[in-house]
């Protein structure tokens, strides 16, 4: 069953096609009556636009959408220094060092005109 | 095969009757009457920056209704409703949590294996079909719980997931004790920890990422942590860990390992980043600090802690002072059982104790109701408090640490009498 979510919705979450179903599964090769099933997940647009969209597009997206970060609380510059970093040495983000400040800067400028 | 029965019944709603309004977990309530088919649905959490999306059932696979933190990967939230509505959450609705990118999107039982061994004189591997078949089960109640339940309440507010109080639910577990499991193995006498990993390892988001937890072996050994392959009588929705999940009644839900493939006797802690870095807390009996406290030793987290709710009623009701009112709701004991609940109906100047329903065992939800009366009018605050087995009593105020983790204080409802 393949539903997809109202217009409004998906801009709201940011889904492009939203394809999350479970296909039914073939109850051929089940152990113990378990089923062999893929899902599909909702492909998220995960694209943020507006403030910060292109930085913040090119660096927080690869591992996470960008409706989390929209829905984190409104942090101080330093709890954000701290993510963005965090990101990087635990995580392997690929942006440089030298980037970190701007991108500070855009969560910081987003949260703001987020207000 | 023996199937060993704690006591947990068949699920069954807690009120059927009625989609109750939500407290607890403030404004969801209102929100269910929306035409969902022709606007986007939206809840708003007690918090700033909390207005969610509700996805229509199927958004997700095998998901029905859900509070939207983060598509991906998935973390869904339980609205709060669906507790007043039933004891044990319908596995559609049970809340979802990953954590890294790639989250995997296909289980082939044919090909799927448990690996056990590590630190053992006799490491094996099982086919679903072996674990099934070759090993006792046993059948229990228990709460899963996000160690960040409820974050977006936390003052002052932390990064990670903003939950409100629905990354829980409350199941019937099916599944082989991990006892036997070791046990077939052989434990090297060194051995102090297990580790667990998951078809949610190796990825490439973030690369090379793997999820790792552990537990002590006293724990992991206990005959009551187990590795479930039915929830409430099914199998697991992929979301929530198909085809095979650790279960460790009584601990927060950052040890239930999804898509469990992996059991390593450790002689030493896990060094992972998941187990010596991330969901630590305060190595103190409140788990809390000062916000900027520095030099606190911390740990990881462990036990849960008790909690308790109200459910079909929310801020701002009208209460009558003519009749009788019979306040419900539910609570769990954490690690221990759940003991007592007391209700106020003076914001805590006096307490009284609530009628506890059936015991499904010590590690799931348990309701209670408490009938009272209004004889003023006015407003009044209603609080409910826990109280579990070894004596642990929920707090007035919640305690902080960095993770925004453990929060448990006494709920409140404020009602208008007349
Ligand atoms: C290489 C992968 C990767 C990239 C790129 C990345 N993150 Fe993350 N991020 C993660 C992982 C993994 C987590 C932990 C997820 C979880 O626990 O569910 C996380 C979690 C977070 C959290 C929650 C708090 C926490 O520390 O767990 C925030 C906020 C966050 N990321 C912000 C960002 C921002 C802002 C960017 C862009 C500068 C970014 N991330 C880029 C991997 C990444």
């Amino acid at each position: 069953m393949i539903r997809p979510l109202p217009l409004l919705l998906g801009a709201a979450i940011g889904l492009v096609a939203c394809a999350a179903a479970a296909r039914a599964a073939a109850p051929a090769d089940t152990a113990a009556g378990f089923a062999t099933r893929t899902v599909d997940l909702p492909s998220p647009g995960a694209m943020f636009s507006g403030s910060g969209a292109e930085t913040l597009n090119r660096d927080c997206t690869m591992c996470h959408s960008a409706g989390f970060i929209d829905r984190q609380p409104p942090l101080p510059a330093a709890t954000w220094r701290a993510e963005v970093t965090k990101m990087k040495a635990i995580f392997g983000a690929p942006y440089a060092e030298a980037d970190i400040p701007a991108i500070v800067d855009a969560l910081v400028a987003r949260q703001q005109a987020a207000k | 095969m023996s199937e060993t029965n704690t006591g947990a019944p068949a699920p069954r709603p807690i009120h059927p009757s009625r989609r109750a309004a939500l407290a607890g977990g403030a404004a969801i309530a209102g929100l269910a009457a929306l035409p969902r088919t022709t606007r986007a649905a939206t809840v708003t959490l007690p918090f700033d920056n909390g207005e969610r999306p509700l996805v229509p059932a199927g958004t997700f696979p095998q998901k029905g209704e859900m509070i939207l933190q983060r598509t991906r990967p998935p973390l869904l939230e339980t609205p709060f409703a669906v507790f007043g509505d039933h004891l044990y959450t319908p596995n559609d609705l049970a809340f979802v949590r990953w954590h890294l990118g790639d989250v995997p999107t296909s289980v082939d039982p044919a090909t799927y294996r448990l690996r056990i061994g590590g630190a053992v004189k006799r490491p094996y591997e099982l086919t679903l079909e072996e674990l099934v078949r070759g090993f006792p089960h046993r059948r229990l109640a228990a709460v899963n719980q996000c160690a960040g339940n409820s974050r977006g309440l936390i003052e002052p507010r932390v990064p990670g997931a903003q939950w409100g109080n629905g990354a829980m639910f409350n199941a019937i577990w099916t599944g082989v004790p991990l006892r036997a499991l070791l046990a077939r193995a052989g434990l090297s006498p060194k051995a102090t920890h297990v580790a667990f990993r998951s078809l949610e390892s190796g990825g490439i988001f973030p690369p090379d990422a793997q999820f790792e937890k552990a537990l002590p072996l006293r724990r992991a050994n206990d005959g009551v942590t187990m590795v479930a392959f039915r929830m409430n009588g099914a199998y697991l929705p992929l979301l929530n860990g198909y085809p095979l999940r650790l279960v460790v009644p009584g601990w927060f839900s950052t040890y239930w390992m999804k898509m469990l493939t992996e059991i390593e006797v450790l002689e030493h802690p896990s060094t992972d980043f998941w187990m010596a870095k991330a969901y630590r807390i305060p190595d103190r009996q409140d788990g809390g600090m000062r916000p900027g406290e520095t030099g606190v030793k911390m740990v990881p987290i462990g036990p849960m802690r008790p909690r308790s709710f109200f459910t079909g009623i929310a801020n701002g009701a009208r209460v009558p002072t003519t009749a009788a009112l019979t306040l419900r709701g539910f609570g769990f004991g954490g690690d221990a059982a759940l003991r007592a609940i007391d209700i106020s109906t003076d914001a805590g100047a006096s307490w009284r104790p609530a009628t506890l329903g059936p015991d499904h065992g010590p590690y799931g939800f348990r309701e209670w109701h408490a009938v009272t009366r209004f004889p003023k009018a006015g407003d009044y605050r209603l609080m409910v408090r826990a109280r579990n087995a070894a004596g642990r009593m929920q707090p007035m105020r919640a305690v902080w640490n960095p993770g925004g983790y453990l929060y448990n204080p006494v709920e409140h409802v404020d009602v208008v009498a007349g």
